[in-house]
């Protein structure tokens, strides 16, 4: 019986193809290779030719073709004909032709524009990255600045992005997997469930931990990162920034360890600060000083060798008594005892001094280390900080604080220590593109070289009264707001005197009613849009508020020139290879779906505005000579790919090259990857620019009734409690916090049928973590249905499973689950709906970046009868 | 030498007009055509380009004769034809 | 000859890369796995750890399944992998009872993941080819084995945590890995011998 090998069981075939392409289950975007068979797809696996992925893929890319060949796809244009739209109530939907519906829309914006541009909301889902581009050119060319990713709440989210683009010029942070000895990870999980660079990530993290790196977990959940972790710190949900600053005062002040060079020569430590909080500048050109110890006078920073600069001390410039940014931050960091830290955040004293020590033993500050013939400083230590530590109130300080950590034994971008993912590059060898560096702006600080929108994070905004739906332009250190679905944002924006309303909404794939918060406050802003457009897979229980759905292509029917760029988001960060990789159709479509890439071009036409958009595409993806778009001509996406491809890599390389050959890589080098050796910018440990922005936004906000709450807006990072953390609620004794689940994407996969039955296997996917100890207290045993209600009495229920690996104060709950439509059968029922528990009102963000607290206070009691 | 000023997107909308020719000193620069603009369009119309007096907004991107320019020294040059300037806002914000 | 495994505990993150990727290999039916990921606790708060445990058949070198068999359809082949013949598969289900590591699956009639719409093309390409009435199991991938590739599950894990390679040799990757890190076996006092072996996490 001996088995017929694959290649003869498909001997004859008309059509046997491997087809080099990206995943789209999720942002990470690995690179794959489709195998397609008589036009059909029968397996999908990891592309070994690519950095992205590196041939492998999680259990999620390995599944797609569920997700693809699923039933439940929309495959038609759909119009509503039931004119009240409300959670569960039947659109009444009626299939259309794409002309009909395109006509339609057209014909609305088109209106809207001339009215007011600023009038469409784009919204987009962030579970695929290939839709950003269009997306955005889109928004560009017709003129509004409304344009929001998963509904703004973005819980992966503001202060990670934000902290990340400002001292790492990049999207986010990774440990250096190759070098780094000692990584502490505060509510993150890269390398483990993590999406950015995702597969990379896992085989380099497995590497680093075969290797003897040492990982510590701060998390109050031991799953994924704490599950591999050489040790696991439960903390209580949220007081990140009290251990992060309790750490850096042990290595300071107890220990004094800190890397004098790397903070003078690379971070504004030396800038003199005044009694006012702000530089002391220079009289003649403004420039911030710093006491230079080889004259004992006051210069600007860039006029002093950093090596005389001082960092701690007294001084009096012009009659002025000042003193150096890191005096300050000693000074400041002396408070944050371990014995201060331990009650907040229940970690006992003795090890948060142990944790610091050891940090500050492991970063070998001083040291150096040859790779691939050049030296660069050597800091093998990183503390990298994502989703968890930052979805609070006090979402800018918790991060900046775990930052903290990396800046002050110079780990920041040094090899082994605390990388951005690809903060500098040089290009390709052959053309020089990409090529872009980080370079010194306003006060020597840091603006990024490339970012994921165009709006950099530094030199911030100045503030003034929005324009902007989500108040961005008023809260300036916001990447993506939640106003646009709030409850409170029709008082907010007659509070501030936004000069229109919202009418159009234009939704690519997001699930807002799940993706945010409550599902309440959410419907309520989405029922109040004169018209709502959706370009969707499947029916969402946000579709049922749109007035025409149009059925899109997935990702393995679709084309993208750039999967995996910007660099800064999901191309793994430390050395190895540059990859540029494509995403290209591996089948056509089985109903009537087009890709939403051409429909928007399409209706681009229809509405009038080809120049707008050409111009846009020539500006996003910076097109050249004779690649540039003409204003007059329309073209296909896949000519538009085809520029972008040919500009950068050159007229031989066009999309029909990378059709064939699915990527182009070339090797990084020492000088990119740890680029911050070798660029001249700083970083602010000291954030100056924060009080006066506070200052400018209270100007605005103050008068209008909105306080502007000044002890978030210090230069230096406090610790600043949830409202969580200060409900007085007695029966509310439990945290409850959601966490990504490596099996799923948003609210997306649980339609898969693969994923949703290895999910239901699975004791934590669909279930809720509770302590087991607790569990015995309240009389909860494991499988029990429960209620969970918060103090706003919104409630959900909820499975039990009672575990030893969670905070006993937490309450663990998996991923976005818990549909409740029926456009997406398989993922109906199946889960937690966490996010249905949170406010969304100012009252619940941070004041500063509008990042939405993901911690609620909860009381848990037993479902009637409920045992399962 | 004549300059035409190609707006796009919302500058476009608000100036009501999409290609705005001016005549201008040779040796012109970027930062003179703004002041054209202002003087043609009224101070919020260039508000929208400016972050601070001075600079501009990291998502207004500039293009003279097709080459993005960043700087508002940036001299203009004709070679006969007119010297062509793009401008467009890229606004929106990113996540993800 | 002998065909055997080593999963570095050390290296599995639990992504589920291998439960799934053996399922989009052999497009096997609802509830049938030949590769799982299991989590288990050890310990208590605080010290506590989770455990990833991916598990498939072991390829016992004294396969009590094999032992059992009525009909000959479980069988071992030379190279030590062991496999099931469904020509000769009856279905009396013996074999599940007799096998330690609960690694066989009874296939009792054609299902598909999404019910009430029948096979989807994946399916109709990658699943109508198992019988029903039989029992089915993992045979270490034998089709790409021969074909020169690795198990599906070694060749997709994102952490490289599976070595998959000769145990008779002992210069073999696995056969070293085994060696020098310990590897054990599960219940190995049954004495069945598995060819699938553990390395400490």
């Amino acid at each position: 019986m001996e088995a017929v090998s694959e290649a003869a069981s498909t001997c004859g075939a008309r059509d046997d193809v491997w087809i080099p392409s990206t995943c789209g289950l999720c942002y990470g975007t690995c690179s794959i290779l489709a195998h397609r068979v008589d036009d059909v797809l029968v397996k999908l696996e990891g592309n070994p030719d690519s950095a992205v992925g590196k041939g492998r893929l999680c259990g999620k890319g390995v599944s797609g073709l569920m997700t693809h060949y699923d039933p439940n796809r929309v495959r038609v244009p759909l119009r509503r004909t039931n004119p009240v739209k409300g959670i569960g109530v039947d659109p009444g939907w009626k299939e259309i032709s794409w002309d009909e519906a395109l006509d339609e829309v057209a014909e609305r914006l088109r209106k809207l524009r001339a009215e007011d541009p600023r009038k469409l909301f784009i919204q987009r889902t962030t579970t695929v990255t290939s839709s950003r581009t269009p997306m955005q050119v889109f928004a560009g060319a017709f003129g509004t600045p409304n344009r929001s990713s998963a509904g703004g709440g973005l819980h992966c989210g503001n202060g990670a992005h934000l902290i990340s683009g400002i001292m790492h010029a990049s999207w986010s942070v990774v440990p250096d997997f190759q070098y780094c000895n000692y990584a502490v990870y505060f509510g993150a999980s890269k390398g483990h469930g993590a999406g950015h660079a995702s597969c990379s990530n896992m085989g380099m993290a497995a590497d680093a931990r075969a290797r003897g790196m040492k990982m510590v977990v701060v998390d109050p959940m031991c799953n994924f990162a704490a599950a591999k972790a050489t040790e696991w710190v439960p903390l209580r949900v949220g007081t990140d920034a009290a251990l992060a600053l309790s750490m850096c005062n042990v290595m300071v002040n107890e220990l004094g360890v800190f890397d004098a060079p790397y903070l003078r020569a690379k971070t504004n430590a030396a800038y003199l600060i005044g009694p006012d909080k702000l530089y002391v500048r220079d009289g003649a050109n403004g420039k911030p000083l710093v006491w230079d110890l080889s004259v004992n006078e006051a210069r600007p920073y860039d006029a002093a060798n950093s090596d005389d600069m001082a960092l701690e001390g007294d001084y009096t410039v012009n009659g002025v008594s000042c003193r150096p940014a890191f005096q300050l931050l000693k000074t400041h960091l002396a408070k944050f005892t371990p014995e201060l830290a331990e009650p907040i955040t229940t970690i006992p004293a003795k090890d948060i001094r142990r944790l610091g020590t050891e940090f500050a033993r492991e970063a070998r500050v001083g040291s150096t280390i040859v790779i691939d013939g050049v030296t660069v400083p050597y800091r093998p230590v990183a503390a990298i900080a994502f989703r968890g530590s930052q979805g609070h109130m006090n979402s800018v300080y918790n991060f900046l604080a775990v930052d903290l950590l990396n800046q002050v034994v110079g780990s920041a971008d040094m090899a082994g220590g605390c990388l951005g993912f690809n903060p500098a590059s040089h290009g390709h060898p052959e053309t020089g593109r990409p090529r872009y560096i980080p370079k010194a702006g306003l006060d020597g600080l840091m603006v990024t070289g490339s970012w994921m929108a165009h709006h950099v994070p530094y030199p911030i905004r100045e503030p003034r009264l929005p324009e902007e739906l989500g108040m961005q332009d008023l809260f300036v250190l916001c990447q993506t707001s939640p106003f646009s679905d709030s409850a409170d944002r029709e008082e907010m924006w007659k509070k501030f005197e936004l000069p229109y309303r919202p009418e159009i909404l234009l939704n690519y794939g997001t699930n807002l009613l799940m993706s945010i918060a409550n599902k309440e406050t959410v419907a309520k802003s989405l029922a109040q849009f004169k018209f709502v457009v959706s370009f969707d897979l499947f029916l969402t229980e946000s579709s049922e508020f749109a007035d025409i759905v149009l059925p899109d292509c997935d990702y393995l029917e679709s084309v993208d020139s750039r999967p995996n760029f910007p660099f800064i988001f999901s191309l793994p960060g430390g050395m190895g290879e540059w990859c540029w990789p494509i995403k290209q159709p591996t089948v056509k479509p089985e109903g009537e779906q087009r890709r939403s890439s051409e429909v928007l071009i399409d209706l681009a036409d229809r509405i009038g505005m080809r120049e707008d958009l050409n111009a846009a595409y020539n500006a996003i993806l910076k097109l050249e000579g004779p690649f540039r778009l003409q204003s007059d001509r329309k073209y296909s996406y896949e000519e538009v790919c085809d520029a972008e491809l040919k500009t950068n890599f050159g007229a031989e390389r066009g999309l029909e090259w990378f059709k064939n050959n699915g990527l182009i890589k070339w090797p990084k080098k020492p000088e990119e990857v740890y680029w911050r050796h070798f660029v001249d910018v700083r970083v602010p440990i000291y954030w100056e620019f924060l009080p006066q922005l506070g200052e400018k936004i209270a100007a605005l906000a103050e008068p209008r009734g909105l306080k502007i709450p000044r002890h978030y807006y210090e230069p230096l990072p406090d610790w600043i409690s949830c409202p969580a953390h200060d409900d007085p609620g007695s029966d509310r004794d439990l945290y409850a916090f959601y966490y990504r689940d490596i099996i799923h994407t948003n609210s997306f996969t649980m339609e898969n049928p693969w994923l949703d039955e290895a999910a239901r296997l699975d004791p934590f996917s669909y279930t809720i973590a509770m302590n087991a100890e607790t569990g015995r207290r309240k009389g909860i045993e494991d499988g029990d249905e429960v209620w969970v209600e918060s103090r706003a009495g919104r409630k959900v229920k909820g499975i039990v499973h009672l575990t030893e690996a969670v905070h006993p104060e937490g309450l663990g709950i998996a991923a976005c689950a818990g549909h409740w439509g029926d456009g997406m059968p398989i993922a109906k029922g199946k889960g937690v709906f966490f996010n249905d528990l949170l406010e969304l009102d100012f009252d619940h963000v941070s004041p500063v970046n509008l990042n939405l607290d993901l911690c609620v206070k909860v009381k848990v009691s037993r479902a009637k009868g409920a045992r399962r | 030498m004549v300059v035409n000023v190609r707006l796009f997107g919302i500058l476009a909308i608000l100036a009501g007009e999409r290609m705005v020719p001016f005549e201008m000193e040779s040796g012109a620069t970027l930062g003179d055509v703004l002041t054209e603009l202002e003087k043609r369009f009224g101070r919020e119309f260039v508000d929208r380009i400016f972050r601070v007096p001075g600079e501009m907004h990291s998502y207004c991107q500039v293009f003279v004769n097709d080459a993005q320019v960043n700087g508002l020294k940036t001299k203009l040059k004709s070679n006969g034809s007119p010297a062509e300037v793009g401008i467009i806002l890229l606004m929106a914000s990113e996540g993800g | 000859m002998r065909w055997g495994m080593a999963i570095d505990l050390k290296r599995c993150i639990g992504c589920y890369g291998c439960q799934l990727s053996c399922k989009a290999e052999h497009g096997t039916p609802p509830g049938v796995f030949f590769a799982r990921l299991l989590k288990q606790e050890e310990g208590r708060y605080p010290t506590v750890r989770q455990l990833f445990l991916p598990v498939l058949c072991f390829h016992c070198d004294d396969p009590p399944c094999v032992d059992v068999c009525p009909t000959e359809a479980s069988f071992k082949w030379p190279d030590g992998v062991v496999d099931i013949d469904a020509e000769k598969c009856v279905g009396c289900r013996a074999c599940m009872m007799a096998c330690p590591y609960t690694q066989r699956y009874y296939h009792d009639e054609a299902q598909y993941y999404f019910p009430d719409n029948g096979p989807t093309p994946y399916e109709r390409a990658r699943s109508e080819r198992h019988e029903a009435g039989v029992v089915m199991k993992c045979n270490f991938c034998r089709d790409r084995v021969h074909a020169g590739k690795q198990p599906a599950c070694v060749a997709n894990c994102p952490t490289i945590a599976r070595t998959f390679g000769d145990l008779d040799d002992p210069t073999s990757e696995v056969s070293r890995l085994i060696k020098d890190r310990g590897g054990y076996t599960l219940h190995p006092e049954l004495g069945t011998g598995p060819s699938v072996y553990y390395l400490p996490p």
